[in-house]
């Protein structure tokens, strides 16, 4: 991102969802591209934010989907971090709407939201050890499973 | 006072209790009766969904998703159907997408007569008015079963339509039903909507202002309740939602009052829709599925090209989304739900400070969450 990301920003913005415009923020710069977002573009909404593990990059990327309530074409804009040093500024500022949004993608993906109020695992209890939608998470065999480790 | 120090206590409501409608626990922190704060704790129904979905064939995850919102599978079911359609680029037929809206409008006032009943049991009238709203919801799920074979996981849908047409008992046991549909709203108004102890524990009571609901993410009729007339079927329309009269209820002070009133307007605006699509139907063109997706072997075998989807449905709940990544297999690279009922409690806490903990299972109750769903 440039020192003015809203002119690109607005060159960016999508048709449809289908269409979305591979529009990538660098991770130092996301609070301010949120920012001319929600201001300069209206879209007061933070409706979905996930994660894709893109084990073949050995990258996370998290996806903003951001909607306008008074109407117009939605915006997906999203971020690339390390898969080993996962770390992403949290927009709970400015959206508080991704405070759960976000802790599930910490708790799932272990994506670090610096600046998050509370982040904790939300669905997961805390000792639990690892995250299981990153791809290579074990999907048997682990510890968890019924048995295993067990008298 | 003078000589009482005043404690603050901590209280977990839930996991296991009445009012969590499923195993949903807050800690909160109170002062005397009045909550200083809360904090929602998730999980026990956790079961790792979308990593289900994601070693499962695309159409495996079909009735997967009614276990999400296993009042409203039929949305559910919509809002999966409608991303790997996006994602794969089949096409539905005119008659699929009425039958679709169809099942989606029923879902809605069954999940609204019943979702307000649990709301008054929470406040104390135990399972009186629930009653009512159970009643209509037995006969729509009559219409389900004799639709899809099941009354609550339906499976109905399938890519390209629904899996068979409505069955020539339908429509004549749908347009009894629909006779009945209006004396059961002013019933259920009447009873509820002007009673006195409802109006006093429910006005002024978790108030979500307009001026912060759209920060919080909140959609449906949390965030209607709260005077933004922002709906899915209106702002992306999807299926037939385009060509349907409809009116959009809002709220004005976004109390659980508003949000409770919203539910009852929405109820008759999905009558209304219902009225249409039944005028339309017989006129419809093309079949119940899509004849290139009718055999099951295609369904099973699908294998969207690579890229991505995001489809949303005004799901009775609010904004139910579906994210898909294809990496051209038959097993989604990526599978996401956006969840209404878990989004919308990102401002209970607030929500709830300075109410009563009474007060609490009511703000609770009006939200409308599921847990299937919050937890995935």
């Amino acid at each position: 991102m440039s020192d003015q990301p809203g002119e690109r920003l607005i060159a960016a913005s999508p048709a449809a969802w289908r269409d979305a415009t591979r529009l990538e923020a660098h991770g130092d710069h996301l609070p301010a591209v949120a920012r001319v977002v929600r201001d300069q573009l209206g879209y007061d909404m933070l409706t979905n934010l996930t994660a894709v593990d893109d084990l073949a990059r050995g990258e996370i990327e998290v996806i903003y989907h951001v909607v306008s309530l008074a109407g117009g074409a939605p915006l997906a804009f999203r971020a690339r971090t390390p898969r080993d040093a996962a770390r992403l500024p949290s927009l709970v500022a400015c959206w508080p709407g991704a405070e759960l949004q976000e802790r599930e993608a910490y708790d799932l993906f272990g994506v670090v939201f610096d600046g998050h109020p509370d982040l904790r695992r939300i669905y997961l209890w805390d000792d639990f050890i690892g995250h299981p939608m990153r791809r290579d998470f074990p999907r048997q065999g682990d510890k968890y499973i019924a048995g295993a480790g067990e008298e | 006072m003078s000589a009482h120090e005043s404690h603050l206590l901590q209280v977990n409501i839930g996991p296991q209790h009445p009012s969590t409608h499923g195993v949903f626990r807050m800690e909160v922190t109170l002062d005397g009766e009045t909550v200083v704060a809360l904090r929602p704790v998730f999980g026990y129904l956790h079961r790792n969904h979308e990593q289900l979905a994601e070693a499962s064939s695309y159409i495996q995850t079909m009735p997967y998703t009614d276990r999400l919102d296993y009042f409203n599978s039929m949305t559910s079911n919509y809002g999966y159907a409608l991303a790997v359609e996006r994602l794969a680029g089949i096409d539905v037929p005119q008659r699929a997408n009425y039958i679709r809206a169809l099942m989606s409008e029923l879902t809605r006032i069954l999940n609204h007569a019943t979702a307000i009943g649990f709301m008054i049991n929470d406040m104390g009238a135990w399972h009186t008015a629930l009653q009512f709203g159970m009643r209509e919801r037995e006969k729509i799920l009559d219409l389900f079963e004799m639709a899809s074979g099941a009354r609550m996981m339906c499976n109905y849908f399938r890519f390209g339509g629904v899996v068979r047409d409505l069955p020539p008992e339908f429509l004549p046991y749908f347009d009894q039903l629909m006779r009945g549909l209006p004396a059961f709203f002013d019933e259920f108004e009447r009873l509820l909507r002007d009673n006195e102890i409802i109006v006093a524990r429910s006005s002024g009571i978790g108030i979500l202002p307009r001026e912060v609901a759209a920060g919080y993410s909140v959609t449906g009729p949390v965030l209607r309740g709260s005077g933004i007339p922002y709906d899915i079927r209106r702002a992306e329309p999807y299926g037939i939602y385009g060509e349907l009269a409809f009116d959009i209820p809002v709220g004005s002070v976004g109390d659980v009052y508003d949000r409770t009133l919203v539910r009852f307007a929405e109820m008759r605006q999905s009558y209304r829709m219902l009225q249409q699509i039944r005028e339309r139907l017989p006129d419809t063109i093309g079949g119940h599925i899509n004849p290139a997706m009718a055999n099951f072997g295609k369904q099973k075998a699908l294998r969207p090209p690579a890229g991505e989807a995001y489809a949303r449905v005004e799901s009775p709940k609010g904004e139910l989304g579906f994210y898909l990544v294809s990496d051209g297999s038959t097993r989604p690279y990526r599978y996401k739900v956006r969840a209404p009922s878990f989004i919308n409690l990102t401002p209970l806490g607030a929500m709830c400070r300075g109410h009563l903990l009474a007060d609490v299972v009511v703000i609770l109750g009006s939200i409308d969450i599921v847990m299937g769903e919050v937890d995935r």
